[in-house]
């Protein structure tokens, strides 16, 4: 009866993990050394890497922006997709936005992003500024905002679909009013 | 041939460690050169959780506004409203560089809105020897800029790489539970830049700078709740107290609201959204004085540190 029981995948991954351990012990000990090596590397640079891209994609977003825009504030975007309950994940940030002031935002998405970034700014009553059209479809990759009352607003990103996916959302200074 | 590549490995090896032990000091590296002790710095930044400092200083607004609002104006550039880079020799704290570091990088947003290249090189080198100074040198990538500032026509990847450095560099500090130093960075920048506005408002009445000048009594809000956090620490709470004073004209000044809804519009597929509700800054001439009268002497006691 026990036998056509099944095992639990925690159980399953421990075995895979003994697997790997007892081989990585068995193998000569320079080639230990040897795969420890590139193990330290490939976690550094991995971390590096990161890094550098989303500064990377921050700056082709900003450059994206276009000439009239003068670069102010990024904002990276990294999202899983969406649990059982269908809820897409989103990310807040909050900034503050002048008075007599135009901004533009800009969403970059990451290369190999499974999802397509969309965003929406929003104060504490209101929905001003989405770059996205749900009724049409239509996803804007740049909105400008003419700001009138300087306070607190939210930048609220999201991926379509609840996919997963990374973004950077680039917020840029245009015009004084 | 087995000796051999363990002498590889080893090699290997050891050249990862010392990447990954230069990268940690690059990036880590706190406790050294530093004129305070690394637990005075420390003082006071537990009380103040990551995600609520980062919602307060993305809300602080960057000077690249104001000296934008300046130049369109038609306001001549003028020197004279910048704080002088020999100064920066004076700063025996930590702290004071750090708020230093803020002055200059609205001045030299300043300079770099009125497209004053020539100049930008003593600002970019004052502001490298203080990044060094709070170890966050690594942010600001002095040759790149310097190089930049040799060609006007670089205008541009110049005020890109300053600003993204600065994001960099206030970025760094809080993850590194330094916040108290990117707080008086952002603190020096806006009063360097409330200072230069209330300058050219002497000379020019336009209704955007009083606006701009009263609407700072929102920012500072924010700022105060920023630095209060950090006041346990008896050198940041002359901050503090220095940045109450300039609160404590600020109170005067009435802002209301008018409600409306927005417009969009599209064009050439650009989509321009029109906000119609209004902030309304109420400010009597006495009061801008008052204001301006505080800005310039906190300002000068901060930076004369």
């Amino acid at each position: 009866m026990i036998s056509f029981l099944p095992i639990p995948s925690y159980i399953k991954n421990i075995n895979k993990q003994v697997s790997i351990i007892s081989a990585f012990l068995n193998v000569r000990p320079c080639c230990r050394i040897l795969i420890l090596s590139f193990f330290v590397l490939f976690v550094f640079s991995s971390f590096e890497t990161k890094a550098q891209s989303s500064s990377k994609l921050a700056e082709f977003c900003a450059a994206t922006a276009g000439d009239d825009a003068t670069y102010l504030k990024d904002f990276v975007i990294e999202l899983d997709a969406a649990g059982a309950d269908g809820k897409s994940p989103e990310q807040m940030f909050t900034l503050l936005l002048s008075k007599n002031s135009e901004y533009r935002f800009t969403v970059c998405n990451a290369e190999g992003s499974a999802g397509k970034a969309i965003f929406q700014l929003h104060d504490i009553s209101k929905l001003y500024v989405t770059s996205y059209n749900a009724s049409t479809g239509q996803t804007y990759q740049s909105v400008n905002f003419q700001c009138q009352k300087t306070g607190a607003y939210h930048l609220k990103v999201s991926f379509l679909d609840g996919k997963k996916g990374s973004a950077v959302v680039v917020v840029s200074f245009i015009r004084t009013l | 041939m087995v000796r051999k590549i363990s002498f590889i490995a080893i090699g290997v090896l050891l050249l990862s460690v010392c990447m990954y032990v230069i990268y940690i000091n690059s990036s880590l590296n706190i406790k050294d050169n530093l004129n305070v002790p690394y637990e005075e710095i420390n003082k006071g930044v537990v009380d103040v959780e990551e995600e609520a400092v980062k919602s307060i200083t993305e809300n602080i607004s960057s000077p690249v506004e104001i000296a934008a609002l300046i130049k369109s104006l038609g306001v001549p550039f003028n020197k004279g409203f910048l704080a002088p880079t020999e100064y920066a020799d004076n700063y025996s704290t930590n702290y004071a560089q750090a708020f230093a570091l803020g002055v200059f990088s609205a001045d030299l947003g300043y300079l770099n809105m009125y497209n004053k290249t020539g100049s930008v090189i003593d600002y970019l080198s004052t502001i490298k020897k203080l990044a060094d100074a709070i170890n966050v040198g690594q942010y600001f990538d002095f040759a790149t800029l310097k190089r930049l500032a040799a060609n006007s026509a670089n205008i541009d990847s110049l005020k890109y790489i300053s600003v993204h450095s600065f994001n960099q560099m206030d970025q760094s500090l809080r993850q590194r539970k330094r916040g108290n130093l990117s707080s008086l960075i952002i603190a020096g920048a806006w009063l360097e830049g409330i200072y230069i506005t209330v300058q050219v408002a002497k000379n020019n009445t336009d209704s955007r700078l009083t606006d701009k000048i009263g609407e700072q009594k929102i920012i500072l809000a924010d700022l105060m709740t920023l630095l209060i956090s950090y006041a346990k620490d008896p050198i940041f709470r002359n901050y503090v107290s220095e940045f109450n004073q300039i609160k404590s004209k600020f109170d005067m000044v009435q802002i209301t609201f008018e409600q409306g809804e927005p417009i969009t519009i599209e064009e050439n597929g650009m989509l321009t959204v029109i906000q119609k509700d209004k902030s309304i800054v109420h400010v009597t001439t006495e009061q801008l004085n008052d204001i301006s009268k505080t800005i310039e002497a906190v300002r000068e006691r901060l930076i004369r540190k």
